[in-house]
C-alpha cells in the first residue's frame, strides 16, 4: 500500500479566507428592504384607488363591463379569451343593470386590486 | 428541509423581509470578502453587497434550488463585479489601490492573521478570473464543477485558472508544496 501524502502549504492557507466582520452591514441592507418595498406597495395602492375613483366618477359599472368586453372583442388573441369573451358579449346587460347593485362592483374592484397587491 | 430553506421558502411565500434579512446575515460575510478580493477596495464590495443581495431578494422566485444557495449568490455577485469592470473599465487601475494596505485590511476583519494579509495581498496581484476560481474552489469549498457552473466558465477553463493562479501565489509567497513519502508498512 503506498501512503505518499502531499501537503500544499497554499492549499491550507487558501482554506482559511478571513471573513469580513458584519459591523452593522446587514441593517442597512434590511433598512434598504424596508424602504424600497413599502414605496412600491404605496405606488400600487395609490395608483388603484385612483383608477377606482376615476373608474366611478367617469363610468358606470355597467358601462366597465360593456368596455371590457369591446376590448376583449378586439384583443381576441386565443382561444380562451375567444370563449370568454363570447360569454361576457351575450350577457343581457339590461337585465345586468337591474341586478348589478353599484355596492357589490365597489367591493369586487377592490378586491381584486387588493388581489393584485397580494400577487405583488 | 434546512433552516435555510425555510428562511428561502418563508421569503418567497410571504416577501418577508425579516426572513430575507436572516439569509443575508448568514451569507454576507463570504460574499463580501470575495467581492473585496475582486474589486480590491471595501467600499466598492460593499455597494456590490448590496446590489448582490437586493437583486437576489428581486430574483429570489428564480432560484429553484438545483444548486446551493450560496453559489447561486456567489454568480450574481460576480454578474455584479462584471458589470462594475464594464461600466468603470476599472480591470487595470484596481490593483494598485489596495496593495500595501495593511492597516485597512486589519480594520475590515473581526480578526486577521499575519498570514492571512500577506495571503490577501498575494491575491490581490492575481487576474480577476484567478481570483474567483481559486476564492471559490479553495477558500469556499465548491467543486471545480460548481466553480464552472457559478461563474459560467468551461470546466478547463475553471481548471487553468486555479492552476495559474497558485503557481502565481506560490511565486509570490515563496511557498512550495511539501511532499511527505511515509514508508511502506511491512
Amino acid at each position: 500500500m503506498n501512503n505518499d501524502s502531499e501537503f500544499d502549504p497554499l492549499d491550507s492557507l487558501l482554506a482559511q479566507p478571513p471573513l469580513i466582520a458584519d459591523r452593522g452591514f446587514s441593517q442597512r441592507l434590511s433598512r434598504e428592504f424596508k424602504k424600497t418595498t413599502p414605496v412600491r406597495s404605496k405606488i400600487f395602492v395609490l395608483s388603484g384607488i385612483l383608477w377606482l375613483v376615476l373608474a366611478f366618477t367617469l363610468a358606470s359599472p355597467q358601462l366597465l363591463f360593456e368596455d371590457l368586453s369591446s376590448l376583449l372583442t378586439v384583443i381576441n388573441i386565443s382561444e380562451q379569451f375567444d370563449v370568454f369573451s363570447t360569454e361576457l358579449i351575450s350577457i343581457d346587460y339590461t337585465a345586468l343593470r337591474a341586478f348589478y347593485p353599484s355596492a357589490l362592483a365597489f367591493v369586487l374592484s377592490i378586491a381584486a386590486v387588493f388581489s393584485m397587491l397580494l400577487r405583488d | 428541509m434546512n433552516i435555510e430553506s425555510l428562511l428561502i421558502q418563508k421569503t418567497l411565500a410571504q416577501r418577508d423581509n425579516a426572513a430575507f434579512s436572516s439569509l443575508v446575515k448568514m451569507h454576507q460575510g463570504k460574499i463580501r470578502s470575495f467581492l473585496v478580493r475582486l474589486s480590491k477596495r471595501h467600499d466598492i464590495a460593499d455597494d456590490l453587497a448590496q446590489e448582490t443581495f437586493i437583486t437576489a431578494f428581486r430574483k429570489l422566485d428564480s432560484f429553484h434550488g438545483t444548486g446551493s444557495f450560496s453559489g447561486w449568490l456567489f454568480r450574481i455577485a460576480y454578474n455584479c463585479f462584471l458589470q462594475h469592470c464594464r461600466s468603470l473599465n476599472r480591470r487595470a487601475e484596481i490593483t494598485d489601490e489596495y496593495i500595501g494596505q495593511r492597516e485597512v485590511l486589519t480594520e475590515h476583519y473581526d480578526s486577521i492573521s499575519s498570514e492571512q494579509i500577506d495571503m490577501e495581498q498575494a491575491i490581490a496581484q492575481l487576474k480577476p478570473d484567478e481570483i474567483a476560481t481559486i476564492t471559490l474552489c479553495h477558500s469556499f469549498g465548491h467543486s471545480h464543477q460548481e466553480v464552472a457552473d457559478i461563474l459560467k466558465m468551461p470546466l478547463g477553463t475553471v481548471k487553468s485558472n486555479i492552476s495559474r493562479g497558485k503557481t502565481r501565489l506560490r511565486e509570490i509567497l515563496n511557498v512550495e508544496p511539501v511532499t511527505n513519502s511515509l514508508e511502506k508498512a511491512s
